[in-house]
């Protein structure tokens, strides 16, 4: 825990050099809140209920989703996946596998002291400005606040799992410019983020429930809008766990068999 | 210390496929470039040693010391540091490392020095008196104080260089590997990482394994040589007797007091001239340096300054290059 400490203390130190660029991502955050909220505002005046849910539940399922965006979307140094790639092609990979730690161990603290800093210069500022001015509900109990964090939290372990597995994939391939859109593309439709889950075609909803990227989105957003009873919400909890520990299993197993045969660029 | 039994690695390189959907057809449909980088080397180092390894660029330097500290698996063979094998073993042999590749920085680029100090603290788990010991001695050494506090991107490269030896040896490593450490650094800064070196190893009897392609660093630094090329061992012996093996022409240098004499001696071989100076060479085993002497003085030319001079390091590489056809 001390070592996650002093990566969060460098990614702190790190991005605050860039302030003037966080101003503008909280800008682009309320702007993109209050796009879609102007959007799911215009659907419900066209047919209320086509929502499924009440407006307000509406609204901040979609602006709370805008506001994870901030740092859940996968680019530049976010991306797990890119990062990877980068270093496999400079060949500064090198210098992780120098650390006598494990090299999943150290992305996943790299990748998760930058997100938990992010969260508070960026997504805490919106959602702030978005319940202030926007009409943005405050979750409904205590109880939905506490499962949300810990939602989040699990929601960030799939994330980041799946995005490993897509590196690993780029160490192997060499090139993921044309999987990662792909998968950019599958997170954003399967999520949740975009659209709510529960409008989907009773199929295809019926797939993204078997599917780890509703983790991301759904059952985080789902549990802040207080669509879930307390039995909903563990059962739900638990099937982030499970995700989240296949994928991180499955991350370290084809990380062991992408180590043997991993060739280092540069002398 | 360092065992390394007939250690070969080959890279399978990914042909990269043509087409629109290639990053996708990669995945099952594959073609493989191979290139033998170190082809069936062995080597033992021992405790407090401090070894040359050199060879010409793509000759398996850079590979062998990236087998040695973990980070690639040899495809054949065993290596064996202090006792464990570093890609089975590599987190606890990172503990027992320390590694500069002086063509790259392990530093965090946007953090003080010291930041990252304190974060490769954490992730080797150095105890508090430790840290602060090493910090002290180092900073010492080699005079960081001025920069310590400065991001890495902004630190000139001996600067960056002094950091990352620092930042090698912070959990006290009982061998490291230094890969071209002082590639594109500055005279003076050279000298100082130089003296770094020597004191580690001599004071601290840190076995040293370096790759360089400056000379200087070899004659000034190390007794013993590995030369590599090709992926395979060349040469592994004492500067010593690779300067009696391929070192055997001596440089003699005359100043005349007239311009531009010719002289034709037998055994003699001119090398360089300028209006007052010639330099020849002579092999010594063939005529000592008294004769070679004797014939130049023996001229009807008047004589200013005369000196005698072994082959230089460079030199003998050059001949010993020339000699395995490298």
């Amino acid at each position: 825990m001390k070592c996650y400490r002093a990566f969060v203390r460098q990614q702190l130190n790190s991005l605050t050099l860039y302030r003037f660029e966080f101003v503008m991502k909280v800008l682009y955050g309320c702007i993109a809140m209050y796009g879609v909220r102007c959007l799911w505002y215009a659907l419900h005046a066209q047919n209320p209920a086509l929502l499924g849910r009440s407006l307000p539940d509406m609204i901040t399922y979609a602006m709370m989703a805008m506001a994870m965006d901030l740092v859940f979307y996968p680019s530049g140094d976010n991306a797990v996946y890119d990062c990877m790639n980068a270093q496999v092609k400079s060949g500064s990979i090198d210098t992780d596998l120098l650390r006598p730690m494990g090299f999943q161990r150290q992305m996943l603290y790299r990748n998760a002291s930058r997100m938990m800093v992010l969260s508070w210069v960026l997504v805490l500022p919106a959602w702030l400005l978005a319940v202030l001015f926007m009409g943005m509900q405050l979750p409904s109990s205590l109880v939905h606040l506490a499962a949300f964090f810990v939602s989040v939290g699990l929601a960030y372990f799939v994330l980041f799992s799946l995005s490993f597995l897509l590196g690993l994939l780029g160490m192997i391939t060499m090139d993921i410019r044309h999987i990662s859109w792909a998968y950019r593309g599958l997170v954003d439709l399967l999520s949740g983020k975009l659209v709510p889950l529960w409008l989907f075609p009773p199929m295809l909803m019926q797939c993204t429930n078997l599917l780890p990227f509703r983790c991301i989105y759904d059952i985080p957003l789902n549990i802040y809008t207080g669509a879930f009873d307390a039995a909903e919400i563990f059962r739900q909890l638990g099937f982030q766990c499970m995700w989240a520990l296949a994928l991180m299993s499955a991350g370290h197993l084809l990380w062991r068999k992408v180590h043997l045969r991993l060739t280092v660029q540069g002398g | 210390m360092i065992t390394v039994q007939k250690v070969t690695k080959i890279y399978k390189i990914p042909k990269r496929l043509d087409g629109k959907s290639a990053a996708l057809r990669s995945l099952w449909q594959r073609a493989y470039d191979e290139k033998i980088a170190v082809n069936d080397i062995s080597f033992d180092i021992g405790s407090g040693e401090i070894v040359g390894y050199i060879g010409p660029n793509g000759a398996g330097k850079s590979t062998t010391i990236k087998m040695l500290s973990g980070i690639l698996t040899p495809t054949a063979g065993d290596i064996l540091v202090d006792g464990l094998a570093p890609h089975q073993q590599r987190r606890e042999h990172a503990k027992n490392i320390g590694v500069v590749f002086g063509q790259k920085t392990s530093l965090w680029w946007d953090v003080p020095v010291v930041d990252s100090f304190r974060l490769l603290k954490e992730m080797y788990e150095i105890p508090d008196e430790t840290y602060q010991e090493n910090l002290r001695v180092y900073m010492d050494m080699l005079e960081m104080g001025g920069f310590l506090n400065q991001p890495v991107r902004q630190l000139s490269l001996g600067q960056r260089v002094k950091a990352d030896l620092a930042a090698a040896l912070l959990h006290n490593p009982q061998t490291v590997f230094l890969d071209e450490p002082t590639i594109g650094v500055d005279a003076v800064a050279k000298e100082r990482l130089r003296q770094f070196i020597r004191d580690i190893n001599q004071i601290r009897g840190v076995t040293v394994l370096l790759t360089t392609h400056d000379m200087v660093d070899m004659e000034k630094l190390v007794n013993r040589v590995l030369v590599i090329d090709a992926g395979r061992i060349a040469y592994d012996g004492t500067i010593h007797r690779l300067r009696e093996q391929y070192g055997r022409n001596r440089r003699l240098d005359v100043v005349f007091a007239e311009h531009s004499p010719h002289i034709d001696v037998p055994g003699l071989v001119q090398v360089a001239a300028a209006p007052y100076r010639r330099s020849y060479t002579f092999n010594q085993q063939e005529m000592s340096a008294e004769k070679a002497l004797g014939l130049i003085m023996n001229q009807p030319f008047t004589i200013r300054d005369i000196t005698i001079q072994e082959a230089d390091i460079e030199e003998i590489i050059r001949n010993l290059y020339t000699a395995k056809g490298m």
